[in-house]
C-alpha cells in the first residue's frame, strides 16, 4: 500500500526547497518514477494516480530563484526543480489572478529548459525577480 | 480542484459523443464561425482510424474553445477533461492530439523558445488519468538535442 502522506510531504518539501532533487526522487519513487537529463529531456511514469495535490507558492519560485542568485542552487538544481514544478499535474499555483498563473507557469517552464530558454542568464534571473514582485499576494488580492 | 463549469461542459461533451463526426464537426465550426474570439482556423481534423491518427492539431485556445462546446472524435469526456487541466493556464504555440495504444490519447504540447523548442506528451487513458509524460528538447533547426551538459 502507498504511503500517500508520505508522498505529499515529499511533493510539499520539493517546492518548498527543503531538499534536493536527488532526495525527492527518492521519496516518490513508489509513486512516480523520474528521468530528467541535463539537457532537458524527461520522461515521467506514473505508480500513484492521481499524486497528491500540493499548493506551490510564488514565494516557492521567488527563493529558488534568489537562492540560485546566491549560489546555493546550481543550475540543474533549479532546472530539475522548475522540470518538476511544471510537469507533474501535482501543484496547484497559489495565485488568484489567472493571467498572474500564466505568467508564473511561463517563468517556470522556460527556468526548467535553460539551454533552449535562456533563463538562467543573470538578466533572465532579473526579470523573473522583478515580474514575481508585481504579483500580488492572495491575502492582497481584491 | 476543477472548475464547475468546465466539469459541466466536459460532461455535456460527453453526452453527446454518440453524434456522428460529421455532426460534431459541423457544431465546432459552427461555434467557431459565431465566435469571433476564436481563431478562424480552429484546427485540422483528419479522417482515417487506428493508432497514430491524428484527432486534432490547433492552438491550445481552439483545443479548449473545443473541448468546452462539442467534443473531438476519440477523446473520451473524462479525457477531454484531463486534457482541459493540463493544458490549464500554460501558454502553448500549439498542440495536438493523437490516438494510441488502448484507447490512451497523446496530448503534445508545443513550446518555442529563442533557442529552440519543448514538445511535451502527455500521455491519458480511457478514464482520464495521466499514465506518462515525457519532453523533449530540440534546437533551433529542429534537431533533437541529446545529453547536453549544462555550462550556465
Amino acid at each position: 500500500m502507498m504511503n500517500t502522506d508520505g508522498v505529499q510531504g515529499a511533493l510539499s518539501d520539493y517546492a518548498r526547497g527543503r531538499t534536493t532533487f536527488a532526495e525527492f526522487k527518492e521519496r516518490v519513487a513508489e509513486a512516480v518514477t523520474l528521468d530528467l537529463a541535463p539537457e532537458g529531456s524527461a520522461e515521467i511514469e506514473y505508480r500513484m494516480r492521481p499524486l497528491p495535490r500540493v499548493t506551490l507558492r510564488v514565494d516557492d519560485v521567488r527563493s529558488a530563484l534568489q537562492r540560485f542568485n546566491r549560489g546555493d542552487l546550481s543550475s540543474e538544481e533549479l532546472a530539475a526543480w522548475a522540470s518538476v514544478m511544471s510537469l507533474l499535474d501535482s501543484f496547484l499555483l497559489e495565485c488568484p489572478d489567472p493571467g498572474e498563473r500564466t505568467v508564473i507557469w511561463n517563468i517556470l517552464e522556460a527556468l526548467s529548459v535553460p539551454l533552449v530558454s535562456g533563463a538562467h542568464k543573470p538578466r533572465a534571473i532579473t526579470k523573473a525577480l522583478k515580474t514575481l514582485d508585481r504579483i500580488r499576494k492572495p491575502s492582497s488580492a481584491s | 480542484m476543477v472548475d464547475p463549469t468546465v466539469a459541466f461542459n466536459v460532461a455535456t461533451q460527453a453526452a453527446i459523443e454518440g453524434l456522428p463526426y460529421e455532426q460534431k464537426r459541423a457544431l465546432v465550426l459552427g461555434m467557431a464561425l459565431r465566435n469571433a474570439e476564436l481563431p478562424v482556423a480552429i484546427g485540422s481534423f483528419v479522417t482515417g482510424g487506428g493508432e497514430g491518427k491524428l484527432l486534432f492539431q490547433g492552438s491550445r485556445a481552439a483545443l479548449r474553445s473545443i473541448l468546452r462546446t462539442s467534443s473531438v472524435e476519440g477523446v473520451s469526456g473524462w479525457q477531454g477533461l484531463r486534457i482541459m487541466e493540463r493544458l490549464g493556464e500554460r501558454a502553448m504555440n500549439s498542440v495536438s492530439i493523437s490516438a494510441g495504444e488502448e484507447g490512451t490519447v497523446a496530448l503534445n504540447m508545443t513550446k518555442v523558445y529563442e533557442g529552440g523548442s519543448t514538445v511535451t506528451t502527455s500521455t491519458i487513458n480511457r478514464a482520464g488519468e495521466e499514465v506518462s509524460l515525457v519532453r523533449r528538447i530540440y534546437d533551433g533547426a529542429g534537431k533533437l538535442i541529446k545529453e547536453k551538459v549544462l555550462k550556465e
